[in-house]
Parts: C-alpha cells; sequence; structure tokens
C-alpha cells in the first residue's frame, strides 16, 4: 500500500477526483449563472414581470455544478468518508480520479457555453417576450452535454468494485 | 384529436346590427377575423372609436398602476379569478361615469404630486449649493459693483490659496478679501476691491480659478436663504403627505376600475376587429375563420341579435393560406403546450399532440423518477389548478406538469426511490410498496440504460412509423417504403442481431435489406446515374443521426440519477443532524428546503429536457411546422375569467 500524506494513495486520489469534479464544474457554473444574471438583471430593471422567465433562464448554467457535487459525494461516499468502507487500492482511487473527469472538464466548459446562450437567449426575452420557450430550449441544447458527461462520470463511480 | 377542416366565414348585415353581431361573435369566441377583400366596398370605419378607448384604458391603467402602492388589502393565495358572462360585463358599462371622474381626479393628484416632488428637491439643490456660503452675512444681491468699490464672493481651489493671499497682499490697501469656509479642495472666500483694480484683479482671480457666486437674485443672506428653503420644504413635505391622503382615499375604487378596465379591453378587442370589417353606407361585410363544428354555433350566435344578417361558409380554395385548428380529447389539451413552444403544425399537416403526449408522460417520469416527488406535484398543482382555474399556457403547463406527477409516481414506485430513501429502508407499515419495485437503477445501472436507450429507439421507430403513414396517406408508398422503412428495417434488424444466433442472423440480413434500399433509392429524386448512387450513399451517413438520436435518451438516466443523488444528499446531511436531539430541527429545516430545492430543479430539467426528446428527436422525423396558430375573437380579460 503506497501512502501519500498519511492516506492511502488510492484514497487521495479519489478526493482529488472529488474536488475537481466540484471545484471545476462549480466554477463553469458560476461563470455562467454570472454572466446570465448580468444579462437578467437588465432586463427585468426595465420590465420587472419579465423576472420568472429571466430566472429560469439564469438558473440553466448552474445545474453543471450541481452535477459536480453529485459526482463528488458518490466519490466520497464510496471511499467512506461519508459512511464505512474497508480499504481503496491505488487503482481503484486512479479509476475514481478517472471517473470525476467527465463532469470536471465537461460541466466547466458546457457551462460557460451555456451561460453565453442563456445571456443571448436573455436578449431575445426582452425584444420577443412570446419565444421565451425557444430561448430555454436553446440553451437546453448545451445542457446535453453537461447530462452525457455526468452520465459516464455516475457510470465510472458506480461500476468501480 | 387532430387537425380539423377549417371555413371561410362571410357575415354580411346592416351596419345598426354590427355592435351585437360583434359582442356575440366575441362571446361565442370560435371565429378568427381577417381583413375585408370585397373590392366593391371602401367606406372605411374610422379608428376614432378605437383610439378613444385606447385612451380610456390607458387612463385606467395610469390609475390603477398609481394607486397599487397605496392598496394595502391582502389578497388571498391561490385564488380564482370570478366568472363572469356577457351580460355581466355590459353591466359595468355603469361605473364608467363615476370611474372615469375619479380617474380624472387621480391624473391631477398625480400631477400635483409631482410638482410637489420635484420642488422640494428643487429646494434641497438650492440648500446644498448656498449651504458653503453660510458664514457669508450679507445678501447676495448687495454684491456687485458700486461707486469706489465692488465686492464678490465666489469659490477657488484650495491650491491657489497661497497665490490669492499673495495677490492681496500686493495690493493692500486697494483690496481685502476673507476666507468664509474651507472645505476640502476648494474654499469660499470674500473679495473687496477698488473700482481702480477691480477689473485687474478680476481677471487674475479668473486665472487663479476662481468662479463666482450668481444668487443676485436673492435679497436675502445664505442664512436667510436656507431657513427660508427649509420651512418650503416642511410646507411642500406636509402638501405631498396631504396629496397622498388624497390618492389613498380612491384605493376602495380599484375594484370597480378594475371591472372597467375588462370592460374597456373587451371593447377594444371588437372595436379593433371590426376596423378589419369592409363598411358600405349601410351594411358591413366581416370575413373570417372557423372550424367545421362550429358552423352552426356561429350561424346561431348571429341569427339571435339580427334578423337580417346573413351568415355564408365555404372550405378554402387551393392555394389560400388559412389558420391551424387543433381541437384535441381534455385530457391531452395541456400537451398542446409542448407543441405550442415548438411551432404550430402546418395546416394541411397533422396535430402531433396525441401521438406525442403519451411519450412525454412516460419520459418525464423517469426523469424525476421519484415516487414521492411525484406525489407532491400531482397533488400540488392538481391542487392549483382546482383552486385557480388558470387559463391559456401557464394553465397548460400545470396540467402538463400534474400528468408529469403521476408518470413519476408510477417510475418512482417502481424503481423503489420515496423521497430519495429506498423502498426496503422505508418504515415497516410502507414495506407493501416494495412489491411495486421492479429495480434500483443505482444498483443496476445497465438495465437502466438498457431501458432508456429502448424506449428511444421505440419512440425512434414510432416517429418514423408516423412519417411512413404521412406518406401513404398522401399516395407516396415509394416515399414511405424508402425513406421510412428502410430504416425501419436497419434499425430494427441491427436490435434482432443483439441477441445472436438465427433471429442474429436474419437481423443482419433485415438490416442489409434496409441499408441496401436507403443505398439504391434515396437519391432517386436526382437526375444522373452518379448524383442518384452519392445521394443514397450520403442518406447512408445520415445513420450516424439515427445512432446519436436513440443515444440521447441516455439522457433519462442522467436526469434520474441527479434527482436520486441530491435528494440522498440531503439525506444524508439531515441523517448526520439527527443523532444529536438539539440539531433535530435544524435536520428538519434542511429536509423540507433541500426536497422542496430538488423537486423545483428537476421538475425544471425533466420539462425542458423532455420537450426537447420530442422536438429534435420525435418531431423531427415526422412534424411539418410553419403553420398560422388559429386565434379567434374572444373576450380577453385580466380580472375576471369569460364564461358564455
Amino acid at each position: 500500500m503506497i501512502e501519500v500524506l498519511g492516506m492511502e494513495l488510492g484514497k487521495v486520489l479519489a478526493m482529488l477526483g472529488a474536488a475537481l469534479a466540484v471545484a471545476l464544474a462549480g466554477t463553469g457554473s458560476a461563470i455562467g449563472v454570472g454572466a446570465a444574471g448580468e444579462a437578467a438583471a437588465g432586463l427585468v430593471s426595465e420590465d420587472p414581470d419579465k423576472f420568472g422567465s429571466a430566472l429560469v433562464l439564469q438558473l440553466l448554467p448552474g445545474t453543471q455544478g450541481i452535477y459536480g457535487l453529485l459526482v463528488g459525494f458518490m466519490i466520497l461516499m464510496k471511499i467512506g468518508l461519508i459512511g464505512e468502507v474497508g480499504e481503496i487500492s491505488t487503482a481503484t482511487g486512479f479509476y475514481y480520479f478517472l471517473g470525476s473527469l467527465p463532469i470536471a472538464i465537461g460541466g466547466l466548459t458546457s457551462a460557460i457555453a451555456q451561460g453565453k446562450t442563456a445571456v443571448a437567449g436573455i436578449g431575445m426575452l426582452a425584444r420577443r417576450p412570446e419565444e421565451s420557450g425557444k430561448a430555454i430550449v436553446m440553451a437546453i441544447m448545451v445542457e446535453t452535454y453537461a447530462v452525457f458527461a455526468l452520465l459516464i462520470s455516475m457510470l465510472i463511480v458506480m461500476l468501480v468494485k | 384529436m387532430a387537425i380539423i377542416n377549417a371555413k371561410r366565414v362571410t357575415v354580411i348585415g346592416l351596419c345598426e346590427d354590427r355592435p351585437e353581431v360583434v359582442k356575440s361573435l366575441q362571446s361565442l369566441g370560435a371565429v378568427q377575423i381577417e381583413a375585408n377583400t370585397f373590392s366593391d366596398v371602401d367606406v372605411v370605419e374610422t379608428t376614432e372609436g378605437v383610439t378613444q378607448t385606447e385612451q380610456r384604458l390607458a387612463d385606467i391603467k395610469f390609475a390603477l398602476t398609481l394607486l397599487k402602492p397605496y392598496d394595502e388589502s391582502k389578497k388571498p393565495f391561490l385564488e380564482a379569478k370570478p366568472a363572469i358572462d356577457q351580460k355581466g360585463l355590459e353591466a359595468f358599462k355603469e361605473l364608467e361615469r363615476k370611474q372615469m371622474i375619479a380617474v380624472d381626479s387621480l391624473k391631477e393628484l398625480s400631477e400635483e404630486l409631482n410638482w410637489a416632488r420635484a420642488s422640494i428637491s428643487r429646494a434641497k439643490n438650492l440648500i446644498l449649493q448656498v449651504e458653503p456660503y453660510r458664514n457669508f452675512d450679507d445678501t447676495f444681491s448687495a454684491l456687485g459693483t458700486h461707486i469706489y468699490t465692488s465686492a464678490t464672493v465666489g469659490v477657488m481651489p484650495i491650491e491657489n490659496k497661497d497665490a490669492l493671499i499673495q495677490l492681496m497682499e500686493e495690493n493692500d490697501g486697494l483690496a481685502s478679501y476673507e476666507i468664509l469656509e474651507e472645505m476640502q479642495d476648494t474654499f469660499i472666500v470674500f473679495v473687496l476691491t477698488h473700482n481702480d483694480i477691480t477689473h485687474e484683479i478680476k481677471t487674475t482671480l479668473k486665472t487663479l480659478g476662481f468662479s463666482e457666486a450668481k444668487y443676485e437674485q436673492f435679497t436675502d443672506s445664505p442664512e436667510g436663504i436656507i431657513d427660508a428653503h427649509v420651512k418650503e420644504i416642511a410646507a411642500l413635505s406636509e402638501k405631498k403627505a396631504e396629496i397622498k391622503m388624497q390618492i389613498a382615499a380612491f384605493v376602495g375604487q380599484i375594484p370597480d376600475m378594475e371591472r372597467l378596465e375588462d370592460y374597456y379591453n373587451a371593447m377594444l378587442q371588437r372595436e379593433r376587429a371590426a376596423l378589419s370589417f369592409g363598411y358600405t353606407k349601410n351594411a358591413f361585410v366581416l370575413e373570417g375563420w372557423t372550424d367545421e363544428h362550429s358552423q352552426e354555433a356561429v350561424q346561431k350566435a348571429v341569427a339571435e341579435v339580427s334578423e337580417t344578417a346573413i351568415v355564408q361558409f365555404r372550405d378554402p380554395i387551393e392555394g389560400e393560406s388559412y389558420p391551424t385548428i387543433i381541437e384535441n380529447p381534455k385530457l391531452a389539451r395541456p400537451f398542446e403546450a409542448i407543441t405550442e413552444m415548438y411551432d404550430t403544425p402546418s395546416a394541411g399537416g397533422i396535430d402531433p399532440n396525441l401521438l406525442m403526449a403519451p411519450f412525454y408522460f412516460i419520459v418525464f417520469g423517469m426523469m424525476v423518477s421519484d415516487a414521492g416527488y411525484g406525489l407532491v406535484l400531482a397533488l400540488a398543482c392538481t391542487f392549483i389548478l382546482w383552486k385557480t382555474k388558470p387559463a391559456g399556457m401557464f394553465g397548460k403547463i400545470l396540467g402538463v406538469v400534474a400528468f408529469g406527477g403521476v408518470s413519476t409516481l408510477i417510475w418512482g414506485a417502481l424503481f423503489g426511490g420515496w423521497f430519495g430513501v429506498s423502498v426496503e429502508n422505508l418504515p415497516k407499515a410502507l414495506q407493501f410498496l416494495t412489491h411495486l419495485k421492479w429495480f434500483n437503477p443505482m444498483e443496476e445501472p445497465l438495465t437502466m440504460l438498457a431501458l432508456c436507450l429502448g424506449i428511444g429507439t421505440f419512440q425512434v421507430l414510432f416517429g418514423l412509423g408516423v412519417a411512413a403513414g404521412i406518406n401513404i396517406k398522401r399516395h407516396k408508398p415509394f416515399a414511405a417504403l424508402f425513406d421510412q422503412v428502410s430504416w425501419m428495417l436497419v434499425i430494427i434488424g441491427l436490435l434482432a442481431m443483439l441477441p445472436g444466433g438465427i433471429i442474429g442472423k436474419i437481423g443482419g440480413y433485415t438490416a442489409l435489406a434496409g441499408a441496401g434500399l436507403v443505398l439504391l433509392f434515396a437519391g432517386r429524386e436526382k437526375k444522373s446515374i452518379i448524383g442518384k448512387l452519392m445521394g443514397g450513399l450520403s442518406a447512408l451517413y445520415g445513420a450516424t443521426g439515427y445512432l446519436s438520436d436513440i443515444l440521447s435518451y441516455s439522457r433519462i438516466f442522467g436526469m434520474g440519477l441527479a434527482t436520486g443523488v441530491i435528494a440522498l444528499v440531503f439525506n444524508t446531511i439531515a441523517g448526520m443532524l439527527f443523532g444529536k436531539w438539539f440539531m433535530i430541527p435544524f435536520a428538519v429545516v434542511i429536509l423540507v428546503v433541500g426536497h422542496v430545492f430538488n423537486i423545483g430543479i428537476n421538475t425544471l430539467g425533466a420539462y425542458v429536457h423532455s420537450c426537447r426528446l420530442q422536438y429534435i428527436e420525435y418531431y423531427g422525423k415526422f412534424f411539418e411546422g410553419g403553420g398560422k396558430t388559429f386565434r379567434p375573437l374572444r373576450t380577453d380579460i385580466k380580472h375576471y375569467r369569460f364564461e358564455k
């Protein structure tokens, strides 16, 4: 058993993965939600009635951060930081680390891209309020890749023995 | 369940009957008014009436906006708008006189209020400007050039203070100064000069950045000016409060004003419609579209109010553009909102709502996938629907989510998840729910993935089948065979290959046959042989499209995982707190807030992702859009629910 910082290397790698999933996907969401929020505030200052639709658009790039949190949480559960689990081999820990990568990277980039789409969608909401549904669908097109990243991250984390 | 035939309707009647005819048709709400096409009628109704109604409506809206902050009456949460019929709405006319007088008074009061506000801010500004001169104890009007001397007061940058002192010392005897006030960057100075050097000094002062105070209109000292304006502000504030009281006295009339707003809104809708009629001196002609089931009702609505008016119907002429009129069974109607958000089906195509609703229902439930959440969603939405009876898009979306809740309950029970707790860990009394469980996606992710892709494959095949059906109905059997059936063979054949063996072999040949059909015939529209072949090849490349369509359904699992794991997160955190008795309230708060948040975010996610699957993966196969939405003339009011 290799030890690093007084802890099994496997656990360290898994925790690194959990940290990356939450931090990177969360960073992407923060950027995306922030950008969309600025645009939404501009719109709502002109027309407070559009707060509801603008809020939905602002919220959409926020899901990546949640997906990252989920993967991070699952990894922590698996390595026993929450609940009791036995030893984690270096290989297993490394698999958990690999499992965190799809949502970490996919979440980071897709949240930023989705934030841009949401900003454009809020612009659309200002000019054509009746088309708000379409603006949401456009932002959801980007979300697809975050969902896929989440799916593969979760499958790796769940299937590793 | 489909698009119903549109009928062109023409009503010709006497002008004196027109108001009643329009009212009757508006109340029926089944005729979309079109612009007049008769070339031999040319007397156009003036827009005067419309302008007047618009003006009154704008006034009422202004009054209501003005009164809103004063209204302290609490509206009950979730309240349905009261119902009203045509007669009740008409009766609101008697409110007109009193309320319009009130509106005029409110307009005046609002102007007075604005004036008081502007005066107060003007006075405050002046006080701010004069404040630095407070130590100057003469009046501003006493300044200026006199017989022997000139006096001035003004402001200068602080860095030129030494220069000023030097200048004054140089001219000692002919000039004197007094610094009245020193501020951070500037100071206030009074300068008295003998007229022999006044001009010279003034020029020098200017180069030192001296800026003269120009308040010579005041015959009072700065102190006095400030006092006077403080008093003025006090008086104005009192006046403002008085005006506000007067405005607040009108709050009781808000309900009547709202009624009048509805009355004018309905009137304006009629008057705008009447603008597109054709007129002669004594008669009018109305043209529009209605659906074939409403013909009798339209006839009756007109006959009820006019003995002379004639109503005619005809089918649309070839090439004429007409609205798409959709009719669905009551239960499928909410799902129209999904298609409405996408596009209006073409009038000559098919209405996809009934073909889409079951898929939407299934997919939505799988995405939220928690029986407890399903129960909450279904109950909450049904309750709001029952309590407020919302109309239009919002009502439909609530309906969709209510259905989605039922589906979620079913799938959640099948997957054995109740508020993020697996069914095995529920209290003993609820153990009977284990019988409903099929499998847990978290424990058998591959089964779940297969289920999602299976549903995707089925829906894609179904979409192709619908497209084939449309082609056959249009007498294009070859298009159906080569563009849809061929692909269905490929997909089904490849599926059959999975288990292997003899069925797998048959499947392989079926897929090959399908691919052959695509390769040979997909380019049949092209002229040259090479063109045909290239067309077939590029169509075969479309296989990647079908693959990505089916794989796209794996998002169902992704969304389901998100719900389950977020619920687990909150349950775990709350579970840690439950250990100590004094933490229990916090644990309860975390549970409630967490699950409400999870329901909210996942319902939104499930709603839009289910939409996407319908729009891209399903409608892409057969939907023909670009139709015109049917917008009949109806009573569209804000504060009441119109019932015929």
